[in-house]
């Protein structure tokens, strides 16, 4: 018996492996402009100790104006030497912190009290590891997915603090450096480690200088944050999302406009409906995220089957309430939602992974309710067989085949074509629009792998105000390819011929008669559809 | 939760009481009123009923007959007026989609697609199963019930406020009571009117109706044990 454990244990870590390397820097297609970013930003500080504008070891990467934390490009550059700057490279510790992600819940259920606590913590382990959130976000480049293992990393030292107190520390350490890693855990990892001091106070009541340390070092560690805290790279993010503001009120208050206290009415409606957007079956089940870059094709971040074991899940969490291990993840699931549910956006995933997971259990729990509940082994398995046949190929119609050809433009799979392109034509020179993708640059800087001194060297102006240089200007020269708003703006003097690329709104038929450009070529998504076309000038001819 | 005396106040009939206040207060229920007073007066017996089934201890065959009889009444008009009649039609839309995917799938997947079982049911099944999906999930949105479907609004359709804001907390607490009693009713209910929702057009001008009890119920739940909570506290306390 111990045997066969230890072969569907292993079997499960093989499938989560599986499922988040197979065809790792090919699927999805590309590099969407933050991966790019995030992978760049990496490659430079690898090479010279500075982010892509030359900033040595910046607390939060200004990327592309919106000031990413910079967990995850730091430990990028172990990769990055090991395998050159590449898809694979980038996306490499979203796919371990995946997998990790899949080994840490079974070791925090199989440490429960569960009866069956092997066969329980096997299920859910092997439902996180197919779950369409968690192969999507861990075969992306994506900082929330690293979070997400500290965050559970620190959940399991949390259940240990409460028989040994002194986990209560690495629990704090861990939570403290996750905020580092995503911005949406440097409000909900301090209000989860606050939530759970209150929760279990009577365990700590004894013991309250393990507390004050636990609290003291998440607070030093989080200093460096905390000094940034009035500028731009401290506050962007929620300025760009958030409703509070008076000017947001003006424009979308309706009727509340001429309510007393209505801005506050507006704030707590908006809050509400939010928060609750978070735990609609519509959502979870059936409508993806809007954003097609964080979206599968036609599959939400569970599987629509699960809405049954979701229901009994919570009907058994709700009987185990009073245990510990359900008590935390229960706290998870109330208190992750608070940073999404303070922005605009309606369902944004990203920002909610670790109640993704914490659902993703309860839905094991309510799985294996049901399981039990059969009274055949002949009917558990035919269900399980079936059930899985049919997720499988979801999973692997959605995902492999569907999110490859139409979410290709997405990853900027056009753009790295371009890049490819223009690496042939390296003695031609190339003018990008960049009217409707301003952080095209980003997409050639790295397949070219450009030198990170040049480009630090173009970027030197926000050095004076780093962290509060929020305007992003997307006008870099990589190489042999210039990528500015205005196309059709020569240097003076100067006529030489060019090819100038675009999307299908950049050059319209006048300006193809007037300039008397010439097609080169055209470049599609995987779809078949053009999605970049590109001009030459004629050198003897009319100089634009 | 600590077990009050829920059943006490259902046995002074307060619960009937609670129904009605939530029901004339519920904007929802005077639109279905003006449309058509006998399938709103039906939702209203339902939700009476249903409460009482929540509540009760024992099981009252005569009551869940009745209730399953005029369950069976107004689901059946209300497919009939609100059928989804594209759910096998294809727009034009749809169709370049259908197409564009037909040629991944083939590309991809070869023999597994292209052959009869598989292409029958991607061309006169799939699309159906999808639409069915989407009227079965969206009556399961909570936002559609409390505020009009934000912040994920449908596009084309007409949202429209179908209970008061200020009822989403009784409602939560009538779903963690109704988890307290162990009710077995309140999935089914949930799961039964969702699946016959799948048949109905998101555009049906009145709403998923069959929801109006299951919601208006939980509330009453709720309503209920927060009052009893109250009393308690207050006893509590002198």
């Amino acid at each position: 018996m111990r045997t066969i454990k230890i072969i569907l244990f292993f079997s499960v870590l093989a499938i989560s492996i599986f499922l988040r390397f197979y065809h790792l820097d090919q699927l999805p297609p590309g590099l969407n402009a933050d991966e790019a970013s995030l992978g760049y930003d990496a490659y430079s500080l690898l090479l010279t100790g500075k982010d892509q504008y030359g900033k040595a070891f910046p607390i939060f990467l200004r990327s592309f104006g919106a000031y990413q934390s910079p967990l995850y490009a730091y430990l990028t550059t172990a990769p990055i030497f090991l395998f050159g700057l590449s898809i694979f490279a980038v996306r490499l510790l979203s796919a371990l912190a995946g997998i990790l992600t899949v080994l840490m819940t079974f070791i925090i259920i199989y440490n429960s009290k569960e009866n069956n606590k092997f066969w329980q913590a096997l299920l859910a382990s092997f439902i996180v590891s197919f779950m369409p959130w968690s192969i999507f976000f861990s075969r992306t480049a994506v900082e929330a997915n690293l979070a997400l293992f500290l965050v559970a990393g620190a959940a399991y030292f949390l259940i240990r603090s409460l028989r040994q107190p002194v986990f209560f520390i690495y629990a704090s350490i861990l939570l403290a450096v996750s905020t580092y890693a995503y911005q949406a855990q440097r409000l909900s990892s301090i209000l989860f480690l606050l939530g759970f001091t209150i929760v279990f106070a009577k365990q700590f009541l004894s013991r309250k200088k393990i507390v004050l340390v636990g609290l003291a070092l998440m607070f030093i560690i989080q200093i460096p944050q905390l000094t940034l805290i009035n500028s731009q790279a401290g506050t962007r993010r929620l300025d760009q999302v958030n409703y509070f503001s008076k000017n947001y009120f003006d424009q979308n208050g309706g009727n509340l406009k001429s309510v007393l206290f209505g801005q506050q009415i507006y704030i707590f409606n908006q809050f509400s409906s939010h928060y609750l957007a978070y735990f609609s079956p519509k959502n979870l089940f059936f409508d993806p995220d809007p954003q097609e870059g964080r979206s599968i094709p036609d599959l939400s971040v569970f599987y629509g089957w699960m809405f049954i074991p979701l229901l009994f899940g919570f009907k058994v969490f709700w009987e185990k309430r009073k245990d510990p291990t359900i008590k935390i993840l229960l706290l998870f699931i109330a208190v992750s939602v608070i940073p999404a549910a303070l922005t605009r956006e309606p369902f944004y995933t990203l920002r909610v992974l670790p109640l993704f997971w914490v659902l993703s259990i309860i839905i094991s729990f309510g799985g294996f309710e049901i399981l039990c509940n059969l009274r055949f082994n002949i009917l558990k398995v035919i269900l399980l067989f079936i059930i899985s046949t049919f997720t499988f190929v979801t999973l692997y119609n959605n995902y492999f085949i569907l999110l490859k050809y139409e979410r290709s433009s997405e990853y900027g799979f056009p753009y790295i074509e371009l890049a490819k392109k223009t690496e042939e034509l390296s003695s031609k020179k190339f003018v990008v629009d960049l009217e409707r993708q301003s952080q095209s640059y980003i997409w050639f800087a790295f397949f070219k792998k450009y030198d990170p001194y040049k480009l630090q060297d173009q970027g030197k102006d926000v050095l004076k105000n780093y962290y509060n240089a929020a305007d992003f200007n997307g006008n870099k020269v990589i190489g042999n390819v210039e990528i500015k708003d205005d196309i059709w703006k020569q240097e003076e003097n100067s006529c030489i011929s060019d090819i100038i690329v675009g999307d299908l709104l950049a050059v319209s038929e006048a300006d193809i008669k007037e300039h008397e450009l010439h097609r080169e070529f055209e470049i599609p998504d995987l779809s078949g559809k053009v999605k970049l076309k590109a001009y030459s000038t004629r050198a003897k001819g009319k100089c634009y | 939760m600590g077990k009050l005396n829920i059943r006490s106040i259902l046995a002074q009939n307060k619960a009937l009481l609670v129904v009605i206040l939530i029901v004339f207060t519920t904007p929802w229920t005077w639109k279905i009123l003006n449309d058509n007073l006998l399938l709103c007066l039906s939702l209203i017996i339902i939700t009476v009923i249903f409460v009482k089934l929540l509540l009760n201890n024992k099981r009252n065959t005569r009551l869940i007959l009745l209730f399953c009889s005029i369950f069976v009444v107004v689901s059946a008009v209300n497919v009939q007026l609100g059928f989804d009649r594209n759910l096998r039609k294809l727009n034009v839309n749809e169709e370049v989609q259908l197409n564009e995917r037909h040629n991944y799938f083939a590309k991809e997947l070869r023999e597994f697609f292209l052959n009869k079982y598989s292409l029958n049911y991607y061309k006169n099944y799939n699309l159906s199963f999808y639409k069915f999906q989407r009227n079965f999930f969206s009556a399961l949105d909570p936002n559609l019930y409390f505020f009009a479907g934000h912040p994920r609004e449908r596009a084309g359709i007409n949202e429209f406020e179908k209970f008061q804001s200020l009822y989403l907390i009784f409602f939560i607490i009538g779903i963690v009571y109704s988890l307290q009693l162990q009710s077995l009713l309140a999935i089914a209910y949930l799961l039964v009117a969702a699946l016959i929702n799948g048949f109905i057009a998101p555009t049906y001008r009145l709403g998923p109706i069959l929801f109006f009890p299951f919601v208006t119920a939980l509330t009453a739940l709720g309503i209920m044990y927060s009052v009893a909570l109250l009393k308690s506290l207050i006893r509590k306390i002198h």
